[in-house]
């Protein structure tokens, strides 16, 4: 298993980094505990290098990094990162076969 | 699948702390009488010395030509310039000029017109041509020490750390970064000069206890008691008076020595002679710290020499009357800080006055224990600067771990055991986080908080930083009351955790050192464990959570049964009973999405009678309170 990360959230990626006024070491990804139902999901750039600990996805030729911390990536395995935009959003989201509940905001999960 | 949310991308918390690289960073004693900078060279904090001497006179001129001299030779000069050698500036710092207490009392200086609303004090030099703030004369001195530390170190300063009085207000505080900054320096952080002596005694190793420092300097007299708790110290009170000093004592022996030359006190107005005979009387002071008897010889008049003998005994009884004026601040401050002066762990001496032996005794006496020190009470403070500054600058004694960042997970611990980490590792400080909890029982009056330290998700995993109580919740319903609990990490990287139940504004707070006692190999031990133990963890975590909430509803469920048993339909009863008794067997294993499971079958079993009870409850309500009404009126 692993976790796939879709052309268009790499390219969206991307594009947010350009933005930044520095360009980010990575894109750190995972699972923290809080939130309404238990867990919610973190979205933040890094300006660290990865830890050593890290699992670090390269994508798109090496423009994309992702970090995830090991605790994090037991959730995240197996899922998806699309970036969907419809009429009321737009934003990143996670398709993840691991979460048997999420809260009514949708931003926190259960396992 | 429910509908997942759509996310954007955050910026990492609060980048902006100041991370100084590792290397030459220097502790510096601003003082009134004199300043000193030291530096941590092969493991040891040492003051760095001008030719001999390591002092330097906190004394600023301004000269004609433009030129400015700092030190010994500006002091040379105050008697001839009176109005252009700036002395004692500390007093000035951060002070407007409406402050009648700094303005009005030394007043050898001219004063420069301040515009309406000018917040700071300027002296008027040169006759007029130049108005300087204390924060440039200031700048002045710490520029001669920056200067000497980098000549010494061979190469530019990283970083700086500036000790400041216990008692220095915030505009004070600023003023002292200011002067630093303008000289150039990186001010790492101010250090109060108490808390700098102790931690050059390396009192911050103990685990705990409380410390009188006793600073009596050349001008000032300060006494501060500390509180030294989990690696943290705490100034508790403080105290003094800002006209005592070493230089009364050299004024009050001068006075004796003219007398004893027949010449009157104020040595006819003859401001060489003054010097002259101020000059001996500080000489014989030194001289009988280790002798019973010195021999003193003072020029009346060039070639008119006149030669005595002092004892000790005949400085002691000369300065024991101004001497005798610390002892009421002394006592004042133990009282402010509720203590009896056998309570003190230690006492620190602080400043080259207390080298004599009479001052020494009467510490002695007044707390009932010899004083520290070992360490020349002159350089004290400035070694401690250096020890502060040493860490700062990333040189970290190895059994200290310097924070930058949150190095492990800060969290508290909630019900089964579980942590909920608020703040997560590697945040850089200065940091926060709020979190709102709520009450578990009905009636519950009071929340025990547990801070914790560590990634691992149970409580018995993690390391116990502190235990506070928030109490004084009147009765009400479970999950009535918000607690609202915010975590601080402040750029010291100390953790003030305060919790406030927001229905009733009850508060209560601690602060703690989360690195205290922490090697950076326990630091790495208990990541390592996090991964190891990951998966571990987590379906524990799950289950505790699950199981908490078991508990919670099977609690509340027995007991509505037993307040509204009339409220049940027919065969209501036996289903949710059925339903307990099915989350009951489910609670005992270890399958937290069966006991979810369970939990929602109970709800489900008893919704339609946990409706029935809210609609009693409401109706009760509302006739309550017509029969309190009426009540009111008859009763009373």
């Amino acid at each position: 298993m692993s976790i796939e990360v879709t052309e268009r959230a790499v390219d969206e990626i991307r594009k947010a980094a350009a933005k930044r006024p520095s360009p980010p070491r990575g894109l750190r990804v995972g699972i923290r505990t809080g939130g309404c139902t238990g867990f919610s999901y973190l979205f933040e750039w890094s300006d660290a290098e990865a830890l050593a600990e890290d699992k670090v996805l390269e994508l798109g030729g090496g423009q994309v990094k992702l970090f995830i911390d090991p605790k994090s990536y037991l959730f995240l395995e197996g899922s998806t990162l699309d970036y969907a935009s419809g009429m009321m959003a737009r934003g990143f989201k996670w398709t993840n076969p691991n979460v048997k509940e999420t809260c009514r905001c949708g931003e926190s999960v259960r396992f | 699948m429910p509908a997942e949310a759509l996310f954007d991308i955050s910026e990492p918390g609060e980048s902006q702390t100041k991370q100084v690289s590792k290397g030459r960073a220097v502790g510096i004693d601003l003082g009134t009488t004199n300043s000193l900078v030291a530096v941590v060279q092969a493991g040891q904090p040492i003051c760095l010395r001008d030719q001999h001497c390591s002092l330097l006179p906190s004394v600023v001129h301004y000269a004609a030509d433009g030129s400015v001299v700092v030190g010994q030779a500006a002091r040379d000069l105050a008697a001839q310039a009176p109005q252009d050698t700036i002395a004692s500036v500390k007093r000035f710092m951060g002070r407007g000029p409406g402050d009648a207490e700094a303005t009005r009392r030394l007043t050898p200086y001219e004063f420069a017109p301040g515009g309406d609303g000018d917040a700071v004090v300027r002296f008027s030099v040169r006759g007029g041509q130049r108005a300087v703030t204390p924060v440039e004369v200031s700048a002045e001195i710490l520029r001669v020490l920056k200067a000497r530390a980098e000549a010494a170190l061979g190469g530019a300063l990283d970083g700086a750390v500036i000790t400041v009085p216990a008692y220095f207000d915030d505009g004070q505080r600023q003023a002292t970064r200011d002067a630093g900054r303008l000289a150039g320096l990186e001010v790492m952080r101010l250090l109060n000069e108490p808390t700098a002596a102790a931690l050059a005694y390396g009192l911050d190793k103990q685990a705990e206890g409380t410390f009188a420092v006793f600073d009596l300097g050349g001008g000032t007299f300060d006494i501060s008691i500390l509180k030294l708790e989990g690696g943290v110290f705490e100034v508790k009170s403080t105290g003094g008076d800002s006209a005592l000093g070493g230089d009364d004592f050299d004024r009050a022996l001068a006075a004796h020595l003219l007398r004893q030359m027949g010449l009157p006190e104020d040595a006819a107005g003859d401001r060489y002679l003054t010097r002259r005979v101020l000059d001996a009387a500080r000489d014989a002071k030194e001289e009988l710290t280790k002798l019973s008897a010195t021999e003193v010889a003072i020029a009346r008049r060039p070639g008119d020499i006149w030669r005595g003998v002092l004892t000790r005994e005949e400085l002691e009884a000369v300065v024991k009357p101004v001497l005798d004026r610390c002892e009421p601040p002394v006592r004042r401050a133990l009282r402010d800080a509720g203590l009896e002066p056998k309570q003190l762990s230690g006492v620190i001496l602080v400043g080259g006055a207390t080298r004599m032996p009479i001052v020494r005794r009467l510490v002695a006496s007044i707390f009932g224990r010899e004083p520290l020190a070992d360490i020349d009470p002159d350089e004290v403070v400035a070694l401690g600067a250096a020890v502060q500054a040493d860490l700062l600058a990333g040189n970290a004694r190895k059994d200290v771990v310097l924070m930058d960042v949150v190095p492990l997970s800060l969290g508290l611990e909630m019900m089964g055991g579980v942590t909920e980490k608020l703040i997560h590792r590697n945040t850089t400080v200065p940091c926060g986080a709020v979190q709102t909890f709520t009450t578990y029982a009905d009636n519950q009056t009071g929340f025990d908080l547990h801070v914790l330290q560590g990634e691992r998700e149970l409580v018995a995993d993690c390391r116990s930083l502190a235990r506070f109580k928030l109490t004084g919740i009147p009765p009400m319903p479970a999950g009535m009351a918000r607690l609202q609990v915010t975590f601080l990490v402040d750029a010291d990287g100390l953790l003030s955790v305060s919790a406030r139940e927001e229905t009733t504004g009850k508060e209560s707070s601690i602060r703690v050192k989360p690195s205290y006692g922490l090697t950076d190999d326990e630091v790495e031990r208990m990541i390592r464990d996090s991964f190891a133990h990951a998966a571990q963890d987590v379906s524990e975590r799950l289950l505790l959570v699950e199981r908490v909430e078991a508990d919670r509803i099977l609690q509340a469920t027995r007991a509505a049964l037993a307040a509204s048993a009339d409220l049940l339909v027919e065969g209501e009863g036996a289903a949710i009973t059925t339903a307990m008794g099915a989350l009951e067997a489910s609670q005992a294993g270890r399958d937290h999405l069966a006991i979810r499971a369970a939990i929602q079958s109970l709800d489900a079993a008893s919704k339609d009678f946990a409706t029935r009870r809210m609609n009693q409850a409401l109706q009760q309500g509302l006739r309550g309170r017509d029969i309190g009404a009426v009540e009111s009126k008859v009763g009373k």
